[in-house]
């Protein structure tokens, strides 16, 4: 017998009942999506009202009066914390001429002193005399080793070396003008 | 049947409609369009703006939270803070690194560093500069030049040198020429205006002083102590043979 023969329902009647199906099942979807939207936005509606945001920003503008009346202290703590911090940049950058002229006059022999001096920034130039030729030969290797050891100078340099004499013409005392590069 | 649509006009042709199409699945299926057509309008207009709300209510509490912590930590911080410790830090603080040109507190730094290296001072000048402008109040670090002359053996100079790095207000000896005559000594005071727009938010976290910082804090007071005891007990102060303070745009 032949599937295709229906005597009960024409072909139109046949699509309608499929479509009566379909249209039956898109309807529960509909209705599940309105249901679950709705469900969700209710949700969220209570969500948003049960939020501890207004509780929070109460407990902060109670803090804030509260450190309000600690302006002027707070404003002082702020102050010197950035006024120390200046302060801490300026002494480590600034320059300690007394102390390099106390180590370049420790490492003088005896007899031997440094007459004149002058400083701009890292260079240095200082007049030594002294009446032993000898003493400043060691007063120049000791600056050598200065050098050598790169913890206050980076150059030594002897501009000049003088024999000063008197009317009589005898030597009375050597004296020597050396540039020195501060570290 | 879209014909029959076209005419309807009043309510009794709708009911009409109703009446015909309400057994077919065509009715049916407008009743599943509406519902679908209801369900994507609440989502487009209910639903995401409170999801979008949600999320930016989160941001908000999460953000009021951290202020809470911040603004509980800065009452402690500041609740810890002795009134005359901090009193007293700032006073020296600012003695080192005062908020205008200290001109008697730079002269008195002058005047206890030479007797103490024991140096006759001679003339010395403030290269004052202009205080009126705008720029001059704005710029953040500044620096006052002075010029000074001084008298005195090679060790009285190292001295001095040494002595003026100790005195407040803070200085830098930038240039020093010694010889014969005597020492001609270049030297920058500093000092630094307050901010023109200085603001304090009590939820930025408060700077407690570290190690490093009390250390200095301690040898500044040290040295403000000094120059404080020095004063009074000041032995007769080399008479100059004139002061001059040059350049004023008052």
């Amino acid at each position: 017998m032949n599937k295709d023969i229906n005597l009960l329902y024409s072909k139109k009647q046949q699509s309608l009942n499929e479509l009566t199906v379909r249209v039956k099942l898109f309807r529960w979807v509909a209705l599940g999506a309105l249901f679950l939207v709705g469900g969700v936005s209710i949700i969220l509606f209570l969500l948003l009202i049960a939020s501890p945001l207004p509780q929070l920003k109460s407990t902060e503008k109670s803090l804030t009066g509260s450190l309000a009346q600690s302006h002027e202290k707070l404003l002082k703590q702020t102050l010197l914390s950035g006024r120390l911090s200046d302060i801490a940049l300026i002494t480590a950058k600034r320059s300690h001429y007394g102390d390099d002229l106390e180590m370049l006059r420790n490492e003088l022999p005896s007899g031997s002193e440094i007459t004149a001096f002058s400083v701009e920034k890292k260079d240095m130039s200082i007049t030594v005399t002294s009446q032993s030729l000898q003493d400043l030969e060691t007063y120049f290797d000791k600056l050598k080793k200065l050098t050598q050891s790169k913890k206050v100078l980076s150059r030594v340099y002897l501009t000049s070396l003088e024999a000063k004499v008197n009317d009589k013409n005898v030597t009375t005392h050597f004296e020597a003008v050396v540039l020195l590069t501060l570290l | 049947m879209m014909n029959e649509l076209n005419s309807v006009r009043t309510l009794g042709d709708i009911r009409l409609l109703y009446f015909k199409y309400k057994d077919t699945p065509y009715f049916s299926l407008a009743v599943v369009c509406i519902v679908g057509l209801i369900a994507i309008l609440l989502l487009w207009k209910a639903v995401l703006p409170q999801v979008g709300s949600w999320f930016s209510l989160q941001e908000e509490v999460k953000k009021t939270n951290e202020n809470i912590s911040l603004l509980k930590a800065n009452q402690t911080i500041l609740a810890g803070l002795n009134d005359s410790q901090l009193e007293d830090q700032f006073a020296v603080a600012t003695t080192a690194l005062p908020y205008a040109k200290d001109y008697a507190g730079i002269i008195s730094s002058i005047d206890d560093a030479t007797i103490l290296a024991g140096v006759r001072r001679d003339d010395y000048s403030l290269q004052i500069g202009d205080l009126s402008t705008k720029s001059a109040q704005l710029a953040s670090e500044t620096s006052l030049p002075v010029k000074i002359s001084l008298k005195g053996t090679v060790g009285q100079m190292q001295h001095f040198l040494h002595d003026i790095n100790k005195k407040l207000p803070l200085s830098e000896v930038v240039t020093v020429s010694f010889g014969n005559d005597g020492a001609t000594i270049g030297l920058i005071y500093f000092y630094k205006f307050l901010p023109d727009n200085l603001q304090i938010l009590y939820t930025r976290p408060v700077k407690t002083l570290n190690q490093p910082q009390i250390t200095l804090l301690k040898t500044l007071g040290t040295w403000k102590q000094q120059s404080l005891m020095e004063i009074p007990t000041t032995p007769e102060i080399p008479q100059a043979s004139g002061s001059a303070v040059t350049g004023s745009d008052l």
